[in-house]
This record gives C-alpha cells, sequence and structure tokens, in this order.
C-alpha cells in the first residue's frame, strides 16, 4: 500500500514538474521571438498554447492527489486548476477566431 | 388487507437467530473488504493510466522541443487529453464502489464532491476532445511505418 502511495506520488511531482517546465519553455521560447512585426499576438499565442499543455499536465497532478488525499482542499484546488485550465482554453479559441 | 389478517409472525427463539446473525456480520465484512480491495485495483489502474499518458505526453513534448517530430502543442494536448479522460473513468468507477462501503455522511458527502468535479472535468476534456479533434487534422503518416 506504501509503495503504491509513493509511485503515484512520484507520478503526481513528475506531472507538476513537466507541467511547470512546459509553462516555463513556453514564456522563454515567447520572449526569444517578441522581435519582429507582430511580435505581440505571436508571443501571446506562443506562451498562452504552452500554458494550456501546461496546465493539462497540473490537471493530471491533482487528479493524482485526489487519489492521495480525498480532502476538501484537494477537491478545491482541483476545481480551481479546471475553471483556470478552462479559461485559458477560452482565451485561446478567442484568439484564433480573432486570429 | 386489515392488520388483522396478516399471517402470524412466527416467534423465533434466540438460538436459531445467533448463527445467522454470525454468518450475515462475516458476510458484510468479506463484502466490505473485497469491494475495498476491488475499488483500490480499479483507482490504480486509472492512476497507472493518468502517469503512462503523462510521461508518453512529456516524451512526445520533448521529441518535438528537439525538432525530432514535428508535433503541435495542441496535438500533444489533446494526446494527454484522452488518457486523463480515460484514467478518469477509472476514477469514477472507483468512486462509484466507494460509495458502497462509506459509512459516514461526512465520508458521503466528500465523495459526492470528488464525484462532481471527476464528472465535470471529464465532461470538459470531452466536450474539447471532441471539438479539437475537428480541428487538427487526421493522424499523419509520420507515425505510419514505411510501406514498400
Amino acid at each position: 500500500m506504501e509503495l503504491y502511495r509513493a509511485a503515484v506520488d512520484v507520478l503526481r511531482m513528475f506531472m507538476l514538474l513537466a507541467g511547470s517546465a512546459v509553462i516555463f519553455i513556453g514564456i522563454a521560447r515567447g520572449l526569444l521571438e517578441a522581435r519582429g512585426a507582430g511580435g505581440r499576438g505571436r508571443v501571446a499565442r506562443r506562451i498562452a498554447t504552452h500554458a494550456s499543455l501546461g496546465l493539462e499536465f497540473f490537471v493530471g497532478a491533482t487528479i493524482l492527489n485526489l487519489i492521495l488525499r480525498p480532502t476538501w482542499a484537494a477537491v478545491a484546488a482541483t476545481a480551481v486548476t479546471i475553471v483556470m485550465r478552462k479559461l485559458i482554453t477560452l482565451s485561446l479559441g478567442r484568439s484564433a477566431r480573432v486570429g | 388487507m386489515a392488520s388483522d389478517e396478516r399471517a402470524p409472525v412466527p416467534n423465533v427463539p434466540a438460538v436459531y437467530l445467533r448463527p445467522l446473525r454470525a454468518t450475515y456480520g462475516i458476510v458484510e465484512e468479506l463484502l466490505v473488504v473485497t469491494v475495498g480491495y476491488l475499488r483500490l485495483v480499479v483507482e490504480a489502474i486509472g492512476a497507472a493510466i493518468v502517469g503512462f499518458g503523462a510521461v508518453a505526453t512529456a516524451f512526445r513534448y520533448v521529441l518535438s522541443l528537439l525538432g525530432l517530430r514535428d508535433y503541435s502543442n495542441l496535438e500533444i494536448r489533446l494526446y494527454l487529453g484522452r488518457y486523463l479522460a480515460l484514467g478518469l473513468e477509472f476514477q469514477l468507477g472507483a468512486d462509484i464502489l466507494s460509495t458502497a462501503v462509506s459509512p459516514t455522511f461526512q465520508e458521503v458527502q466528500l465523495l459526492a464532491a470528488i464525484v462532481v468535479i471527476r464528472t465535470a472535468l471529464n465532461y470538459f476534456l470531452s466536450k474539447e476532445l471532441e471539438r479539437e479533434r475537428e480541428q487538427v487534422s487526421p493522424e499523419p503518416e509520420r507515425d505510419a511505418l514505411p510501406t514498400r
């Protein structure tokens, strides 16, 4: 049982690290591509797509967190992550429509 | 039917009821333990699916970052979303099993909240997968093995 919980915790940490790394890489690449015409829009799209992917990893981490710690705090954290992810996805869809 | 017309309840002596009650207790305990293990197995399968999806997605992202494969972030997100949705289905199955053995109202309340969260997440994931699958072209030929 302890081994199972430890394995799930390792996976959760991996997902948090992967999500953070993806968001960081998105910001770094966005800043590097900021020069030139239309740079602002390009940077925004680059950061938003990476943030969206990073948040997907965070959602996975909160799912695993709910397994490990089924508490009200974990439920609230999951709800906040889902709302954030949904907002970013909506924002991405809107910016894609606007162009 | 009037109450006085009912069949009379036989007065069973306590000595006959005692083994029945003991058997019932054993069966109930066995059921609770079995459902507990079953829930654990289903939950572990869900966690394994989510974990495998995360590792595979990270691998795809690294390949894309190094320029070895040409996956867009949307494709990578879809890939992870598929695993998350499948893993969540197993988690929901485990939650359903948990409701069978939750003894207190507090636990049932927390379980209900978790079920709601997981269901909402699964709903959003499925909707997004459906919508974004229409945007992304069908599985590109780069994944296919070369044919002669």
